[in-house]
Parts: C-alpha cells; sequence; structure tokens
C-alpha cells in the first residue's frame, strides 16, 4: 500500500513538473511566430519577444507611456504624406481661385463655364487620386490583419483547449473566424464598393452643373450608417452571448472533472485535482499574456490606417473651407463629401479594430 | 510696361480710332487690332512672372499636369475673348460665335488627360 502510494506520488511530481508553467513557454503553443505576421511599418513599434514575455514583462511594456510613445511615432510618419496632399490640394484651390479672377474678365458665358469646368475637373483629379490611395492604404492594413488574425486564433483556441475550457476554445475560436470573414465579406463586397460608387457619384456631381446629385449621396450615407450600426449591434450582442454560455458550460464540466477525480482517484485524487488546477492557472497566465498582446498588437496594427484617415480627412475639411473662403462653390461641396467618405472609411477601420480587440481580450480574459 | 503706361495707349489708341473712323474709316479695324494687341501682349508680359512662380509651386507640388491645364485654358480662353471682340466689333457675329465654339473645344480637349486619368483611376478602384 505504502509502496503504490509512494508510485502514484513519483508519477503525480513527474506529470506536473514535466510541464512548464512559466508564462514564457511560447514554442508549444507556436507564438513565438506571431511576431513575423507583423507588418514592416509596426514591427519597430513591438519588442521583438512581445508575444514570448512573461506577464510581467508584458505589463512594464504595455503602460500609457508607450501608447503615447506608439502614437506619436505613427504620427509622425503619416503627417508628412498628409501636409504634402493638403499642400497639393490647396495648391491647386488657389490656382483655381487665380483662374476665376482673371477668366472673369471672359466676357462670354459660354467659355466662363469651360473655365469653371476645368477648374473642377482639376480639383476632382487631384482629391480623386488622393482618396484612391486612401483606400489602397486601408485594404492593405485590413489585409495585415487577416493575416495576424490568422495566425494568432488558432494559437488561441490551442491555448483555450489546454485550459480546459473546451467549449469556449470551439465557441471563440469559430467566432474569431467567423467574424474575420463577415467583415472581409462586409469590407469588400458591400463597403468599399459603395463607397467607390459614392466617390463617382460626387465627381459626376462636381462635373455636372445641371445635375444634383447631393441627395443621392447622401441617401447612401444613411444606408451606410445604419448598416454599420446595426452590425456592430448584432457583433456585439452574439459575442456577449457566446462568452457569458461558453464560460458557464466549461465551469461546469471543469467541476465535474474534478470530482470525478477527486471521487475516483483514491488517496491522491484531490492533490491530483489540485495540481491540474496548478497546471491550468499556469496556462491561463500564458494565454492572458498572449491574448493580450495579440489585442494591443491588434490596435497597433489598425493605428497606422486610422491616423493616417483621421489627419486627410481633417484637411479636407480645411481644404474644403478654403475653397468656401476663395469662392470656389462646387469644389467646396466637393471636399466636404470626399471628407464624409474619408470619415466610412475611418468608421470601418474603427470597427474592425474594435471588434478583433475585444474578441481577443475576452479569449485572454474569460474564466480566468 | 506699368498699368499707368497701358491706360494712356488704351486712352490714346481710342482717341486715333475715332479720328481715323471719321477721315478713312476702313482704317479704324487694323488701329483697333493694333492697340487691341498691344495692351494685350503687355498684359501677358506682366503676367508671366507669375506663371513662372505657378510652374515652380507646380513642380514642388507634383501638380504640374493640372497646373499647366488650367494655365493654358486660361491663355486660350483670353486669346479667343480678344479674337472675339474683334469679330463683334468688325460686326461679323457669326464668325465670333464660331470662334467661341472652338475656344470651348480646345479647353474641353485640354482637360481630356485629366478626364482619363480619373476614369483609370475609377476603374483600379472598381478591380
Amino acid at each position: 500500500m505504502m509502496k503504490k502510494g509512494k508510485w502514484l506520488f513519483f508519477l503525480m511530481a513527474l506529470v506536473v513538473f514535466s510541464i512548464p508553467l512559466r508564462a514564457g513557454a511560447a514554442e508549444d503553443f507556436g507564438t513565438n511566430r506571431l511576431y513575423g505576421t507583423l507588418p514592416e511599418e509596426i514591427r519597430s513599434l513591438i519588442p521583438t519577444d512581445f508575444f514570448d514575455s512573461e506577464a510581467g514583462s508584458v505589463l512594464d511594456t504595455v503602460n500609457v507611456g508607450f501608447f503615447f510613445r506608439t502614437v506619436g511615432t505613427v504620427l509622425s510618419a503619416v503627417l508628412p504624406g498628409a501636409f504634402r496632399n493638403l499642400a497639393f490640394v490647396m495648391g491647386l484651390l488657389i490656382l483655381s481661385s487665380v483662374m476665376k479672377t482673371l477668366g472673369s474678365t471672359v466676357t462670354s458665358p459660354a467659355i466662363q463655364t469651360v473655365f469653371s469646368y476645368i477648374s473642377v475637373v482639376c480639383v476632382c483629379g487631384a482629391v480623386f487620386r488622393i482618396t484612391g490611395d486612401l483606400f489602397s492604404c486601408m485594404e492593405r492594413f485590413v489585409g495585415y490583419l487577416h493575416q495576424f488574425i490568422t495566425a494568432i486564433a488558432p494559437i488561441m483556441t490551442a491555448l483555450l483547449y489546454a485550459c480546459g475550457k473546451v467549449t469556449t476554445a470551439t465557441v471563440s475560436g469559430g467566432m474569431l473566424t467567423l467574424i474575420l470573414a463577415f467583415l472581409e465579406s462586409l469590407c469588400g463586397g458591400l463597403l468599399f464598393p459603395v463607397l467607390q460608387i459614392t466617390l463617382a457619384i460626387s465627381v459626376g456631381s462636381a462635373l455636372c452643373s445641371t445635375v444634383d446629385l447631393s441627395g443621392m449621396i447622401a441617401i447612401i450615407s444613411r444606408i451606410l450608417t445604419f448598416t454599420m450600426t446595426f452590425v456592430s449591434l448584432l457583433l456585439t450582442i452574439v459575442l456577449a452571448i457566446q462568452s457569458v454560455v461558453a464560460k458557464s458550460a466549461d465551469e461546469l464540466a471543469l467541476k465535474g472533472v474534478k470530482f470525478a477525480v477527486g471521487g475516483l482517484v483514491p488517496i491522491v485524487g484531490s492533490a491530483i485535482g489540485d495540481a491540474l488546477a496548478t497546471i491550468t492557472g499556469g496556462l491561463n497566465v500564458v494565454r492572458s499574456v498572449t491574448g493580450m498582446a495579440g489585442a494591443v498588437a491588434v490596435v497597433i496594427v489598425m493605428l497606422f490606417p486610422i491616423l493616417y484617415l483621421a489627419v486627410n480627412r481633417l484637411f479636407l475639411e480645411l481644404s474644403s473651407v478654403a475653397a468656401g473662403i476663395l469662392m470656389l462653390d462646387k469644389e467646396s461641396k466637393f471636399l466636404q463629401q470626399m471628407s464624409g467618405i474619408v470619415g466610412f472609411l475611418m468608421g470601418a477601420s474603427a470597427l474592425v479594430t474594435a471588434f478583433f480587440t475585444v474578441t481577443l481580450a475576452v479569449m485572454a480574459c474569460i474564466g480566468s | 510696361m506699368t498699368v499707368l503706361k497701358l491706360c494712356g495707349i488704351a486712352v490714346l489708341g481710342v482717341a486715333a480710332i475715332l479720328v481715323v473712323r471719321s477721315a478713312k474709316s476702313e482704317f479704324a479695324i487694323p488701329l483697333s487690332v493694333v492697340t487691341g494687341t498691344i495692351l494685350l501682349t503687355s498684359a501677358l508680359a506682366t503676367v508671366y512672372p507669375m506663371v513662372d512662380f505657378v510652374k515652380e509651386l507646380s513642380d514642388v507640388g507634383s501638380f504640374t499636369l493640372y497646373a499647366s491645364t488650367i494655365l493654358k485654358a486660361l491663355g486660350i480662353g483670353l486669346l479667343s475673348q480678344s479674337a472675339v471682340d474683334f469679330c463683334h466689333d468688325c460686326g461679323e457675329n457669326a464668325i465670333a460665335s464660331k470662334l467661341e465654339f472652338a475656344a470651348k473645344a480646345g479647353i474641353l480637349l485640354l482637360g481630356l488627360p485629366i478626364i482619363r486619368e480619373l476614369l483609370t483611376l475609377a476603374t483600379e478602384m472598381m478591380k
């Protein structure tokens, strides 16, 4: 009897000490590969061992100063490009204003109309090019985000399984993949095409003086706002319900397992139960660190396009005001509409960022 | 040439045309053309440094295509307006309206590369 007890104790110790308890045990779950999935522009902002660090190290790195420094670095990267765009548009507006002033000496109304048309065409062409660049920037970063989420989703799911949260792992892993696919379809299939159509209608409205399409643009804007609000609400409700239900199911299952182990295994059953709790506690730390690091990485990846869009939107608004002052009414209205479209792009970026951040945070914290 | 000199030339030109018209009316129109041409070329010469400045600005700001389009359109408009006014002065309204149409077409043609660029960008975005 004593010999059996000793063997059981020896086996228990072997099980406990064979599994690494440190939060830095990243190689088993592949968290050390996450850094490589980040885009080049972002890697300088995040330490190389960010996903492999221990909990204390992550807490030291991610503080208010870190976020302010990151925002400052990203702003210093986006401002030069945005200022160039502003100088480009302002230069054209001043030139158009001078043309309008000199052109007013032309008495022929037909030639004056054509002058106005050429001025609007030039401003539309320039702003369309800038807006096209903004679309490309956002598409690129959504692609980077897709790459990162595709890499972190199986890791978080595996960690949840290892922590004994089977239902949460299944639900959250599936949820993350579903949100990724849904938001990609929404952006690629609905949002971007509708915004591009709105852009084209704005250009057409600016060029055709006899047809006013601003009413149509207002309707499209309202539909887009409603769609994005509805999608946000829907995903929030689904995420909340599934997290609560999965958590309850896992807690019940874990209690059942502990009771069974404690009851069925003689003498050392409760000790094994406590050992399992210690092991899962260690894995929970790894899960929390990886999840929160992933959430921070998502915010940093999308910070670049959001700030770039925000600064360009501000400059388009300024240009619209300047055009109004220079008595270029059509150009002013067109710039105002472009600013609205860039605002929608910002909203979509923020929506995507918020959902992935919240989902990863939920996966990191649930049942801890 | 300063604005004062241009005003002097304009006033003297008008006075000369009135005198010539009463003596030999067939010389009034060529005199009117000469006076108008002197005034226009002097005005364009005054504007030339501004054109240079705009060119420098467009090279720095990378909007050369747009700046050159606007400047050429302005040039065509001002020149064609002078010619249309001359046609009206001679009583040739039909020629004047056709010249106006030609000027409109010329200015619209200048905008064609930009419209083409707009359509190309739009097509790329749709892809």
